[in-house]
């Protein structure tokens, strides 16, 4: 890397179960809500991410740590990118609140798209169960909204 | 007139600039201050009774997970719950945008298929669709009761795409604006004849297009060898305005593009070999002619085969006869 002839400078991250990583600046700065508090100056040598838990902050360095590699390939960054989102729905929601927290575009943009590929041939009871959302429509009402467009309901997946 | 309960107003806000992700968050950022906000705006609430750690806001789901969804998921999903109903069905543009751009990166380099497709036995004409959102299924669009084997469908723009009969019946007026996501179709308004006498058995083009600087899907009718007034219909609005001057002779070629008649080629009727070619453009109208035996068009260049075999090639709206390059014999 680049950096071999000058002082790889490290930054500290801590988690909100206090745990710390040193990881190398280049690859934290990709997080932009790193990068602004590192060029605004508030943050000091340990940078506080009170909203990102430690089992999430390793897989998201995972990440980071692959995308901050020029060397690599867009296929092989793109089968890295489609391997990272092979999860569980309750991970990926996890990762894509620390995403959005951290500002990671990219890394968001995957996990959303991940999300959606998941949904996409769901079942509306399936979407309910899964984003915690209360049905207030009457049987009648909705019975009426799946009339209008049945052809949409074709090749739905079983629950 | 408006498409029948359109995703939004399809003839408004489709090729606006793309309401990027970036914006959309920097937004959130200003409107409510710190990071740590931010995170409250994407999560609802925390729910650890239910197993589920976290909770997506219906904003958030909106904008970063539905954008990403087939059209025929956002359908289904009306029955979701009021609030998912209310937003898809008064979908707003800036989430046409940017579901159109991340569309078109998704499904880059993977083809739907539409055509249509004619039933002797029922006489009715079919239009299909197979792709991806289909899971490589063919569906049923629409179906028309015509007796007529023969269409037309344009190229698709910006998501919709123009249907319309080729045969030198009455259903030759007939044309259609259909969006194959959402399985509308728009029936155009039927211009009335001029001349019941000849106009009947005339033939006529339609051509489909996108008109960047008003923002507006415009199709225009061309009289196809034969004598006829060019029309051009918007979609919004509900009736056909004819384009003045009408075009003298029976015409062969075309190009049009962004909603401008580029040129257009027509040939003398009655054994006079004329070329004419015609530019519109808001209203203006210029023409130029010369006798030819035969000629094609490439793209914006004329190429006329001469009598006496000499090929030449001319930028159109220029006089042949003054401006001809000769290519070969």
């Amino acid at each position: 890397m680049a950096t071999t002839t000058t002082e790889t400078k490290m930054l500290t991250l801590c988690t909100s179960d206090k745990q710390q990583f040193q990881i190398e600046e280049t690859i934290a700065l990709q997080a932009v809500t790193i990068r602004n508090m590192v060029e605004d100056e508030c943050a000091s040598n340990v940078i506080p991410l009170p909203n990102v838990n430690s089992k999430i902050m390793i897989q998201i360095i995972e990440y980071l740590k692959k995308h901050v590699d020029s060397s690599v390939s867009k296929e092989d960054m793109e089968k890295f990118d489609s391997a990272f989102v092979e999860k569980k729905l309750s991970e990926i929601f996890d990762i894509i609140l620390a995403a959005n927290y951290l500002n990671i575009k990219n890394l968001l943009d995957i996990c959303c798209q991940r999300v959606a590929d998941v949904m996409k041939n769901k079942s509306p009871e399936w979407v309910r169960r899964t984003f915690n959302i209360v049905n207030d429509f009457t049987a009648e009402e909705e019975a009426k909204i799946r009339k209008e467009h049945e052809w949409a309901f074709e090749g739905v997946d079983e629950d | 007139m408006d498409l029948p309960k359109a995703k939004g107003n399809p003839s408004k806000g489709v090729n606006r600039p793309l309401f990027s992700l970036l914006s959309c968050s920097s937004r959130i950022r200003k409107e409510v201050g710190s990071p740590m906000d931010d995170l409250s705006m994407a999560m609802k609430k925390l729910n650890h009774d239910h197993g589920l750690s976290i909770c997506l806001s219906d904003d958030f789901v909106f904008d970063h997970i539905l954008t990403r969804l087939p059209v025929k998921s956002l359908f289904q999903f009306r029955c979701v719950s009021k609030s998912w109903c209310y937003f898809l069905t008064h979908i707003n543009p800036s989430f046409i945008d940017l579901h159109l751009s991340r569309s078109h990166s998704r499904l880059a380099g993977n083809a739907t298929l539409l055509f249509p497709a004619h039933d002797k036995k029922s006489r009715h004409d079919y239009l299909f669709l197979a792709g991806l959102d289909g899971g490589g299924k063919v569906t049923q669009l629409s179906s028309l009761p015509v007796e007529d084997e023969y269409f037309g469908l344009s190229e698709n723009i910006n998501g919709l795409v123009c249907w319309h009969h080729l045969s030198d019946t009455e259903k030759i007026k007939c044309a259609y604006i259909c969006n194959p996501s959402t399985h509308e179709l728009v029936k155009l308004p039927i211009i009335p004849l001029n001349d019941m006498r000849y106009e009947k058995y005339f033939s006529f083009t339609f051509d489909f297009g996108f008109d960047p600087s008003s923002e507006e899907f415009k199709v225009i009718r061309l009289p196809y060898s034969s004598h006829g007034a060019f029309h051009i219909f918007t979609l919004g609005g509900n009736s056909w305005r004819q384009i003045e001057p009408a075009l003298p002779s029976s015409f062969r070629e075309h190009k049009w593009e962004n909603c401008v008649l580029q040129w257009c080629i027509a040939l003398g009727v009655e054994g006079r070999e004329d070329y004419s070619g015609f530019r519109f453009e808001r209203g203006e109208v210029s023409c130029s002619s010369a006798p030819v035996f035969h000629m094609t068009a490439i793209n914006t260049i004329v190429v006329v085969i001469h009598h006496n075999n000499h090929y030449f090639l001319a930028p159109p709206l220029l006089s042949i006869t003054s401006h001809p390059t000769i290519i070969g014999a």
